[in-house]
């Protein structure tokens, strides 16, 4: 049996050029704009802790402490210092726990395998007492 | 899966700010957990504030033993609890003075739906028909009949928390079980504001209500549900027919003022009867001078006989009358 | 422009180069997830890649999508479930927009390197948010497109280095 293959005629590829020098440092401040964004965001009164696209809990910012939830097993979530981050979990990557402290909104943490994400509510609201749901 | 929501706290203003409004030498306890169901947040702020929550949290957490996670159980089990005559005691005054609609000996017909479950069910005809004549219409029990507090439990819990709190010196405090709420004593620069949710529109709000210390109820088909054949059956049973309510109300919140004795169990109470009756008994209800209602109705319409009621602009909703 | 060259190869040496390549991918994809563990959250390096764009360029097409699987299988394998998806889903995504750019422009190695590697994490974040269910995954995008830049040009240099060995070993008349 034979098989045929198909080659390509790349001799006149090039490694890079200028145009497309151009292309890719274009690319690059895009990107790196898009990366400044969130910096600018408030600071946030509370995560809001989410399992798919319902949402789990919200957890204030301004209580240190450690919080667990059912729907997400092996996950710990721990407050300090009015940011939240991962502290345990179960996934095999561990890149949730990588991701350190978020606590501006905009900022994310996310765990795909569990299906939480974590994410950032500012205060516009809270000067709320109770919600009554 | 149960279409579980916890309730929207956003009671957590920054620690900066609690420490002025409370005053110098008082301190703030905040505390969080899972109780009767939901997620539940308090406030405390006042002398001893940290004792004051560790003994609520205390008397919650017998309450939830007591009333179990889906709020049925056999009496038989806890056959002196006095939560449970003490609970039964008030629902049936209230019943009385209001009317029929909530029972707490229907245990058999909420575990038949199984709605607190993971796995809802539409039960037969036959079956539902068979598990209401078991059900006694006066809300006694015997001690082989399953109770479900659900309707009341909460309302119930607040006024557990009215009473420690009266012993203590607390200025004010914020005592949130979900759709059940006691906003207790007075805040130093001004009312309490409670957010009311849209019930069409997750984390968005109907409405907000400014108040003096009051006991608040919210009852809506909303927030817990299980859909079956494309119908969505809400988990607040009608006890004439056995099925889910069907009602042209989407959502009521009453409010009753702090000083009231059995406050919260009244609000908890009337606010789940009110949904189950509908437009139709509304004009009876706003009569009432002892408590404020706040009703929306399937057509975009609200009714509201509360001063403190500011209802939002981009609700979705408009007063009617 | 390109011009293609038909050519005819055994079956036993096809098979012995597409061992070897997935035998690469494997071994890339270790050591990636080696090195991510260094890296800030999920950030990657897209070693492995390198071996679909040489594949595309010295082999066919079709053989290039079959390691794409083929990786997907060996993380899924390695990794579990939604780490499989994920890898699926980017390698579809840069197999697609590398296969175009080799096929109809002059573009040079790094663009579409770089090009290619923006696919693959488009192609993971988007996934990810099918598993997730919620858009919350995006805010990771930007710091994931620097990165994926990055690695675009470590890895298009690498490429221009690597693939006319494989064309060689496939074609090599002994």
């Amino acid at each position: 049996m034979k098989t045929v293959v198909t080659a390509m005629e790349n001799k006149e590829r090039k490694v890079i050029n200028k145009r497309d020098t151009i292309i890719i440092v274009l690319i690059i401040i895009i990107a790196l704009a898009c990366l400044f964004i969130p910096k600018l965001a408030d600071r946030g009164g509370c995560a809001v802790i989410k399992c798919g696209d319902e949402a789990v809990a919200e957890i204030s910012l301004d209580k240190d402490g450690d919080y667990t939830f059912p729907e997400f097993e092996g996950m710990i979530f721990t407050v300090a210092d009015g940011a939240i981050s991962v502290t345990e979990s179960s996934c095999g990557d561990h890149t949730c726990m990588r991701t350190g402290a978020i606590s501006r909104s905009g900022e994310v943490i996310v765990c795909v395998p569990n299906k939480a994400a974590v994410t950032i509510e500012s205060k516009e609201q809270s000067d709320l007492d109770v919600v009554l749901k | 899966m149960a279409n579980f929501r916890f309730s929207r706290i956003t009671a957590a203003v920054s620690a900066l700010f609690m420490l002025t409004s409370c005053g110098k030498t008082d301190s703030i306890a905040e505390n969080s957990d899972f109780l009767f169901d939901t997620y539940s947040h308090m406030i405390i702020c006042g002398s001893n504030s940290e004792e004051t929550m560790k003994a609520l949290t205390q008397i919650h957490a017998d309450l939830d033993a007591s009333f179990k996670l889906c709020y049925t159980t056999e009496a038989i089990k806890l056959p002196n609890d006095e939560a449970y005559s003490d609970c039964t005691a008030i629902t049936n005054e209230l019943a009385d003075k209001y009317g029929t609609g909530i029972n707490i000996a229907c245990g058999e017909l909420t575990e038949l739906w199984g709605i607190s479950t993971t796995d809802p069910t539409v039960p037969t005809e036959r079956d539902i028909l068979e598990t209401l004549t078991k059900i006694p219409d006066d809300n006694s029990y015997t001690e082989t009949t399953m109770l479900d507090f659900g309707a009341v439990a909460k309302g119930y819990a607040c006024d557990k928390a009215y009473e420690l709190l009266t012993t203590t010196e607390t200025d004010y405090a914020t005592v949130s079980l979900g759709s059940s709420t006691l906003l207790y004593g007075e805040k130093p620069n001004g009312k309490f504001r409670a957010g009311v949710t849209n019930p069409d529109k997750e984390n968005s709000y109907l409405g907000i209500i400014e108040t003096d210390a009051a006991f608040i109820s919210t009852s809506g088909g909303y927030e817990r549900f299980f859909e079956a054949d494309g119908k969505r059956y809400s988990h607040i049973l009608d006890m004439e027919t056995g099925y889910p309510v069907e009602t042209d109300l989407t959502s009521v919140t009453v409010i009753v003022p702090a000083e009231t004795a059995d406050g919260g169990i009244m609000s908890d109470f009337l606010s789940t009867l009110i949904y189950i009756q509908g437009t139709a008994q509304l004009d009876k209800w706003l009569a009432y001078e002892e408590f404020e209602v706040i009703a929306a109705d399937e057509n975009g319409v609200v009714y509201s006989d509360c001063s403190g009621f500011i209802l939002d602009e981009n609700s979705g909703y408009s007063y009617g009358k | 422009m390109i011009g293609l060259k038909p050519e005819k190869v055994s079956a036993a040496r096809y098979v012995a180069v597409m061992g070897m390549l997935f035998a690469a991918t494997a071994a890339l994809n270790l050591i990636e997830s080696i090195l991510s563990a260094a890296l800030p959250a999920g950030m990657r390096v897209g070693l492995a890649n390198i071996v679909i764009m040489a594949a595309i360029l010295s082999i066919n097409l079709p053989s290039a999508a079959l390691l794409v699987i083929l990786k997907a299988a060996f993380v899924f394998l390695t990794r579990g479930f939604s780490a499989g998806v994920l890898s699926l889903c980017g390698g579809a995504f840069a197999f697609v927009v590398t296969a175009l750019l080799f096929r109809k422009t002059n573009s040079t190695y790094i663009l579409i390197s770089v090009l290619g590697s923006i696919a693959h994490t488009l192609g993971q974040l988007l996934a990810a948010r099918v598993i997730l269910g919620t858009g919350a995954i995006f805010a990771y995008a930007p710091i994931l497109a620097v990165s994926s830049i990055a690695a675009g040009v470590c890895t298009g240099i690498v490429l221009k280095a690597v693939f006319p060995q494989i064309e060689r070993v496939l074609k090599k008349k002994i």
